[in-house]
């Protein structure tokens, strides 16, 4: 018998389907799918003890506490802390991938530069001359007397890091001090134009409140953190306030509100207007009148017809809306705007608050509340002064130093690069990842990220309670970043400043030090535990050495509660009647809906995000995994829009369109979405699936698509959309 | 004879190279896949529990934070094996290569999971009253311990897969896979989510 070709093929065969109906083909399948998860590219936490500690987080500056799991030294997961005085057990999708964060694709890990154009590919740079470039730009600037172009942006103003900035600039001359108000920033400068005193920090106190009017706010999902506003929930068996959400989007609040008030885009200001007239005519809360020139004219004006017309409310859901309140006890207006959906605008928060005064709640428990303010101050003023970005002139800066500790901060970036000389102007930023603001610079010095230096945290804008953390540097210092004082320290040795050590890391330490004495020897508020189980008063604290090892160990100082006292003298001032100028400007609404394009529809576009990845923050790969398999969160070019209004205009589900504003054109695809608004575009704010991978998507800064001009309302804005 | 096989010799050559490839999968593939690693030395359960009178909670207790210890450090040895206790080969292994320089034995985990999975002792043995043996068997009334086995391919123990090249065993806790901890999960009603385990 000899082998044939025909008995080769035959055995061939039948060995092939053995081994079919054997394990060997699908095991190898298994197994190697699991191999490419564990190959020698993916990153291993090596095996050790686990232990648990706390923290606090510092993507943002809600400050929210943070369990870390670890093993060994390395942190392998973040949780929430359910009963931390300050978040509630809440965490935002960035912070619960906070460990993932600092291997981002996106990660700074040495220096680089490039081209004049935020869309030019980044190249690395020696360290050495990247600082000796930067270095001779300030030196040359200060030679030449032109120290009050060096400006530095400062994200996260109140931190012990922002009193080196203060420094630096100082020692440069005359260096300008620039902050980012953000949307509850805004609010609590509206109060401060509107009444003309100085005040404490205002505060609303959610939690005695009898009911409350959001006007946008994410008072459920993402006041804090993603949490609810802090004392909005109770504790077992208390009762919660009744809340109205006014909002023109569905969200997680509008969805566990009393009531909702689906409001048209832009028409917060009339609507405060006519709550104001509603509370005069129909209510029977006590409320403060007083002859508010302006201000008074407006209000008489806004009947519920007039309201309804413009915010397209129904006068009778109005009416009984305002009814629904009468009796609960105070009643708190609150605005402040959403970090992913956008401030509200000076004009609307000026109306919130005037409805507040109106409201007679300013400084009464249930009411906005004036916050203690923390026992130390600013450090030395600046000699260039502190103003916002949006102030500062066009093309006045030479070199613009951006703090990049809040990787998601929603700026323009459109802006930043307006502010600087056209030519020579250069932005460096100081920064642990290339997304956010830092995302426009020419120049990056990789900075250390969150957990990879020890930082302070203070209380928001708007918090009823003023605190204090620390977040502790757990991750270590990676060889390639510095600390950010010593970035500055380095930049004022190469560029001859006198004094350099004054904004250097042995100073940072120090002015920790000094706010901890002080919190200490003013002996009042009380250190909480993480957990929120034990409260240990301040002035039983032994020493300065406990005291920062309990704070080290995830405790929060927790100031004592703002006083309940009525605010005599606070009263409309001489600037009142511009002010309400700008309110009855925007009384009509914003409405904004225009094309030039007779081929394109009118739209009003918005967005909604979600907070931690609004503004283009680098997302960690546990949100984008979620991101991607659940649609938990749409994708980045997913434009929704109302069912009856796409069929008007012809368009489907899935259909590419191209969404157009002054800034450009960007392709999108159709989503239906029946709790979008007739004529409204809902974009989401922030990155999208695919920018996770490639750290030149994140470059799309989601705010530019909506303005990129001086108005700094990215709430909303015009558009039109247009078939492809 | 000859004609019958000179009529079948088709299909005889193909059931042969069908037994070939049966053997291969399910005979010669797992002896390849397995790489076997022996104990550092032997460790008898069963002396420790019968004779010795001991419960798995003294060497394997749940920390003061709730957290669980898993394999006892060589402190908790050296609390009773300082100095020799009898004369057995493993006894003096024990004695001259862990306690007395201070090393941790380097035993080989026959149920470590993966990196990517978080599994709480704490929430099965202590909230649902899970016993020990219903996941690691009779290990604690064992002699002598088996060699570690781990898959060449994806380095995962071999008792995660389960002793069976097809998967699983004959016992409950013979395979610790997803599947396996979906199974029980759903057998009591127990929500699990994603991140329940992947966090």
């Amino acid at each position: 018998m000899s082998v044939t070709r025909r008995c080769f093929l035959k055995f061939t065969c039948g060995a092939a389907a053995g081994t079919l109906i054997s394990p060997l083909p699908w095991k190898l399948l298994d197994d190697a799918a699991i191999w490419t998860q564990n190959g020698s590219w993916v990153a291993q936490t090596p095996r050790g003890p686990v232990s648990s500690l706390f923290s606090t987080c510092t993507l943002c500056g809600a400050g929210c506490g943070l369990r870390l799991r670890q093993v060994g030294s390395d942190t392998v997961s973040v949780q929430g802390v359910s009963g931390h005085p300050v978040s509630q057990g809440a965490l935002c999708p960035a912070g619960l991938g906070l460990a993932q964060i600092l291997h981002h694709p996106a990660r700074v890990r040495g220096a680089m530069k490039r081209d004049r154009s935020a869309t030019a590919p980044w190249h690395p740079m020696d360290t050495t001359s990247a600082y000796a470039e930067v270095g001779r730009k300030l030196a040359e600037l200060r030679a030449a007397g032109r120290s009050g172009e060096i400006a530095i942006l400062d994200l996260r103003p109140g931190r012990s890091l922002s009193v080196l900035y203060r420094n630096f600039l100082a020692t440069a001359g005359a260096g300008r001090y620039l902050t980012l108000p953000d949307g509850r920033q805004d609010a609590a400068t509206a109060l401060a134009e509107l009444a003309g005193v100085p005040r404490h920090a205002p505060g609303y106190d959610f939690a005695h409140a009898g009911a409350v009017i959001s006007f946008g706010a994410p008072v459920f999902d993402g006041w804090c953190g993603a949490g609810p506003a802090p004392g909005l929930i109770p504790a077992t068996g208390g009762t919660r306030p009744v809340v109205v959400q006014a909002s023109s989007n569905a969200s997680p609040t509008t969805n566990l509100a009393d009531v909702w008030l689906p409001l048209r885009p832009g028409t917060e200001t009339a609507l405060a207007l006519g709550l104001a007239h509603l509370l005069r005519t129909e209510w029977t809360l006590p409320f403060t009148e007083e002859p508010w020139p302006g201000y008074n004219d407006q209000v008489s004006q806004h009947t519920p017809r007039r309201v309804a017309d413009i915010t397209g409310l129904s006068p009778a859901l109005l009416q009984t809306t305002a009814r629904s309140l009468s009796g609960r006890g105070p009643v708190l207006a609150v605005g402040g705007g959403a970090p992913g959906a956008g401030p509200l605008g000076q004009a609307e928060e000026l109306a919130i608050w005037a409805l507040n005064l109106t409201l007679g709640n300013l400084g009464q428990a249930g009411g906005v509340v004036f916050r203690p303010d923390l026992p130390w101050s600013e450090a030395a003023p600046v000699p260039g002064g502190t103003t916002s970005l949006r102030e500062v002139p066009d093309g006045s800066l030479d070199l613009l130093l951006v703090d990049g500790s809040l990787p998601d901060s929603p700026v323009s970036q459109a802006l930043l690069r307006r502010k600087m000389r056209p030519q020579s102007g250069l932005i460096v930023g100081l920064s642990a990842f290339t997304v956010g603001p830092v995302a426009e610079a020419d120049l990056i010095l990789p900075a250390a990220g969150p957990g990879e230096w020890l930082q302070d945290v203070t209380a928001q804008a708007l918090a009823p309670r003023t605190s204090y953390a620390l977040a502790r540097a757990d991750a270590g210092l990676p060889a390639f970043a510095a600390h950010p004082a010593a970035i500055l320290e380095r930049l004022a040795r190469t560029a001859d400043f006198p004094t350099p050590a004054s904004c250097g890391p042995d100073r940072h330490e120090e002015v920790v030090t000094d706010r901890l004495q002080s919190l200490l020897s003013q002996g009042t508020g009380h250190l909480v535990s993480p957990d929120g189980t034990t409260r240990t008063p301040v002035n039983r604290v032994a020493s300065l050495r406990t005291f920062r090892k309990a704070l080290l160990a995830g405790d929060c100082w927790i100031a004592p509660p703002a006083p309940a006292r009525p605010v005599d003298g606070l009263h409309l001032t001489g600037g009142a009647r511009p002010l309400f100028e700008t309110v009855a400007a925007a009384a009509p609404g914003r409405l904004v809906s225009e094309s030039a394009d007779p081929s394109a529809c009118p739209v009003t576009l918005m967005f909604d995000g979600q907070v931690g990845i609004a503004g283009g923050g680098a997302l960690p790969p546990v949100v984008n995994k979620l991101r991607r398999e659940s649609n938990f969160l749409p994708a980045v070019d997913a434009a929704r829009v109302n069912p009856d209004f796409a069929r008007q205009n012809g368009w489907h589900a899935g259909q590419p369109l191209t969404l157009t504003t002054k800034r450009g054109a960007w392709p999108v695809t159709l989503v239906l979405d029946e709790t979008v608004q007739p004529g409204v575009v809902l974009l989401p704010a922030g990155p999208g699936p695919t920018g996770l991978g490639d750290p030149d998507d994140l470059r799309t800064h989601i705010i530019d698509i909506c303005s990129g001009t001086d108005d700094p309302v990215w709430r909303v804005g015009p558009a039109a959309l247009r078939k492809v | 004879m000859r004609a019958f096989i000179s009529q079948h010799c088709g299909r005889m050559v193909f059931l042969v190279g069908l037994a070939g490839g049966l053997a291969a999968g399910w005979l010669l593939f797992p002896q390849l896949l397995y790489s076997r690693q022996a104990q550092p030395m032997d460790f008898n359960h069963a002396l420790h529990t019968d004779d010795g009178g001991m419960t798995c909670e003294e060497c394997h207790p749940f920390r003061d934070d709730g957290s669980f210890s898993g394999i006892p450090t060589i402190d908790v040895c050296a609390d009773c094996h300082s100095d020799p206790l009898g004369e057995s080969a493993a006894e003096a292994v024990l004695i001259a290569a862990y306690i007395e320089p201070a090393q941790e034995v380097p035993w080989f985990v026959y149920a470590r999971q993966p990196q990517n999975v978080y599994f709480s002792h704490a929430a099965h043995v202590r909230l649902a009253d899970i016993t020990c043996d219903r996941c690691h068997g009779f290990q604690g009334t064992s002699t002598t311990l088996q060699p570690g086995e781990t898959n060449r391919i994806s380095t995962y123990s071999r008792h995660i897969w389960g002793p069976r090249i097809s998967g699983g065993g004959s016992q409950v806790w013979d395979a610790m896979k997803m599947s396996d901890c979906s199974a029980c999960h759903a057998q009591r009603g127990v929500q699990d989510s994603c991140l329940m385990c992947h966090k």
